[in-house]
């Protein structure tokens, strides 16, 4: 009898050991739980639970064939609008990522010297990043359009070198939004830079303001020319921020959409658009726009990939 | 190796301020000059103007017979300390050295064998594969050195390079820079805030103020035969005592009185001009003695004080006595009373001061003294050391 009864609260006594503890963790942590259960939530039903959903369409054929199938992909594989896409894409992205770096980190150092009215400039240099993207989009039109101001700035271009002997330029106004190729892709770089490079432009000015100023003294006492100044003391203190913007700036470029759709629409379709395109009506096809999402998913991985695997190595060595 | 000549050179910022102004200065080959002065003296500016990093406004400066005026500090043939090192933070301690011999494109084996024998010098050998960041305050001080020494220039500049290290190890490195400069034998320009600093490195001093040179001279000179009462209050520390003085002249004796005391001028002293005027009168601590320790024969004088405090630091024992009139309220002192206590404002240390009927003195005493605290004693003044300014002008009297 007693030896049951002691048995029985052996068995017994861990359990409620246990969820004492149990319920004094929670009772300790009740504060953290609760600041962190918005974030769960959200990540939980808004973005995993969506890109699992992703995965599983883009998994699950086009008409109705067994679960894991690759018809989809298989589709937008053979698709030559897709193929389109990605290269544009690519296209695109790259080329507004060098711009935006490019010009982003000029517009940083000029406004990371010293004058009157800099912080006036400064702030004008942000006015983009408030403008929404379909307006900036609609604005872009106006410029690149048939009678919009590029074309007029190239007709009194061609007019003035006209006049010069020998020098012959028949200038064509063109609608360089629908003019396809190049041209229809760059008005897209052109309309992204504008509207982001303020940000790059933010990223790079923080990361110029965290190099102290005596050690170009030192370099330019050590015998630096400016340019040598600029390739080796600021170009590679700036590798961390560099990293940061490209990588920022990569997964944005790559994801373009509302400029590529406003700027190009089917005139070249890249990802973004083409995605839209077969997900809304009249296509209204759900797997093969799952599984260019997950083509697109994938670009921008091995994008991201590739440039820590060239650039990060470096960088650790660096600082 | 190089003479650095300065003349006439001033430095006028664009808001029309003076950070240095007529400045003449003549720099030996081989020298160690030290310019020294509170801040916003001009020295760091002075330096500046030599390396190049600072623009000249008017005057020359040469650096061996070569105008350098409007040559960039590359093309000066100088190294440069900073404060703060300023090292490179994305270099290893090799490369932070060979960059400046990268730049001037000389051979791998020079680089390599310059900087090991810098690094020798400066016992950094086993940092040179480590960044700037993995290193303690005072290694990155040697790194900036030899940052410096690889170079062989004309001339090092240095600018209070010892200011960022705790005072153990300032000492250490100063021994240590000394010790550089007796072997490598470069023209050395040094600036730094600290007077002892001055005193204990340099060949010779340049006491600047207010971008203005007010002496230059060996530190001994500087210490005996301060032309003016800035420089007098200055150099030595603790700092000259002060009081304002009466002369006055009697059966051909003169006399000078403050507070309750009254001091009898040998005739060394010309202070004929001065009967029945103020003069500032000052005393080192160090020519106070306890006249019962009074190793022999000398020309004394015995004051009676109380003294307030007294600090037995083995070596020797300062004691602190009040002094029954106010403090010397020109425009001299109190800009050094401003620079001893630290204070960037020099209106306030005057309010501060403003109000006070006594004055605190200083005296440094043979440790074997059995002076204490509240002890009304007779402390023994060496005449022969006396020093008498012009209240107006701040210029010595001798």
């Amino acid at each position: 009898m007693s030896r049951t009864r002691e048995a029985t609260l052996e068995a017994v006594r861990p359990r409620v050991r246990s969820g004492r503890r149990r319920r004094g963790w929670i009772g300790r942590h009740k504060f953290e739980i609760a600041l962190c259960l918005p974030l769960v939530t959200y990540v939980l039903l808004l973005t995993l639970a969506p890109i699992v959903d992703t995965f599983r369409i883009s998994l699950s054929g086009t008409d109705g064939e067994a679960f894991p199938s690759a018809a989809a992909y298989r589709a937008i594989l053979e698709s030559e609008v897709f193929r389109t896409s990605v290269i544009n894409t690519i296209i695109v992205a790259l080329l507004s990522l060098a711009l935006e770096l490019v010009l982003g980190l000029a517009t940083a150092m000029a406004l990371n010297v010293k004058f009157r009215g800099r912080s006036l400039l400064r702030t004008l240099v942000m006015i983009p990043i408030g403008v929404p993207t379909i307006v900036s989009g609609a604005v872009m039109l106006l410029l690149f359009a048939r009678a919009g101001y590029l074309n007029s700035l190239l007709a009194t271009a061609s007019d003035f070198l006209n006049r010069i002997p020998g020098v012959q330029w028949d200038f064509i106004p063109l609608s360089w939004t629908v003019a396809g190729g190049w041209r229809t892709l760059l008005t897209v770089a052109i309309a992204d830079t504008w509207k982001v490079m303020p940000i790059v432009m933010l990223i790079f000015l923080a990361g110029l303001q965290s190099i102290p100023g005596d050690i170009y003294e030192a370099a330019s006492v050590d015998g630096a020319t400016k340019w040598q100044r600029f390739t080796r003391i600021t170009l590679p203190m700036l590798i961390p921020f560099i990293t940061m913007a490209v990588i920022l700036r990569a997964i944005d470029a790559f994801r373009i959409f509302e400029l590529a759709l406003v700027l190009a629409g089917r005139v070249e379709p890249v990802l973004g658009t083409y995605i839209g395109n077969r997900y809304l009506p009249p296509t209204s096809d759900p797997y093969t726009a799952a599984s260019a999402s997950i083509a697109l998913f994938l670009i921008i991985l091995v994008f991201i990939l590739a440039y820590l695997k060239l650039v990060a190595p470096r960088e650790r060595g660096q600082t | 190796m190089a003479q650095i000549v300065l003349e006439d050179v001033t430095r006028r910022f664009p808001d029309g301020t003076v950070g240095v102004g007529n400045l003449n200065l003549n720099i030996l080959d081989g020298e160690f000059i030290v310019l020294v002065g509170p801040s916003g003296s001009g020295k760091s500016t002075a330096l500046r103007m030599i390396a190049g990093l600072e623009e000249i406004t008017s005057g020359t400066i040469r650096i061996d017979d070569r105008v350098v005026n409007d040559l960039p500090p590359r093309d000066r043939d100088i190294a440069m300390v900073f404060q703060n090192y300023a090292l490179y933070p994305h270099m290893t301690v090799f490369d932070n050295m060979a960059f400046g011999l990268k730049l001037r494109k000389f051979p791998r084996d020079e680089i390599r064998k310059r900087v090991e024998e810098a690094a020798d010098m400066l016992g950094i050998q086993e940092l040179l594969h480590r960044k700037p960041r993995q290193l303690s305050g005072g290694q990155r001080q040697r790194v900036a050195m030899g940052r410096a020494i690889v170079r062989e220039p004309a001339a090092f500049l240095m600018d209070e390079p010892l200011s960022n290290l705790d005072a153990k190890l300032r000492v250490q490195m100063r021994t240590e820079i000394e010790g550089l400069h007796r072997r490598l034998g470069t023209t050395t320009v040094y600036v730094t805030h600290d007077q002892v600093e001055a005193v204990t490195m340099a060949d010779r001093v340049a006491v600047l103020r207010g971008g203005v040179l007010q002496q230059v001279d060996t530190p001994q000179n500087l210490y005996e035969r301060p032309d003016n009462v800035f420089v007098g209050g200055f150099i030595g520390s603790p700092a000259m005592n002060m009081a304002m003085a009466l002369i006055e002249a009697e059966d051909g004796q003169i006399t000078a009185s403050f507070a309750e005391h009254r001091i009898t001028v040998p005739d060394t002293y010309d202070l004929s001009a001065y009967s029945g005027k103020e003069v500032i009168l000052g005393i080192r601590p160090e020519d106070f003695e306890d006249p019962e320790l009074l190793p022999g024969q000398q020309a004394v004088q015995l004051l009676q004080v109380t003294i307030s405090l007294v600090e037995t630091l083995g070596a020797e024992t300062v004691v602190y006595f009040e002094v029954d009139a106010p403090p010397v309220k020109t425009r001299d002192t109190i800009e050094l009373a401003a620079d001893r206590a630290r204070a960037a404002d020099a209106g306030e240390v005057s309010r501060q001061i403003a109000g006070r009927q006594h004055t605190m003195f200083t005296a440094r005493l043979n440790p074997k003294t059995r002076i204490a605290e509240g002890q009304k004693v007779k402390l023994a003044t060496d005449l022969g050391r006396l020093y008498f300014f012009n209240p107006e002008t701040g210029e010595s009297i001798r």
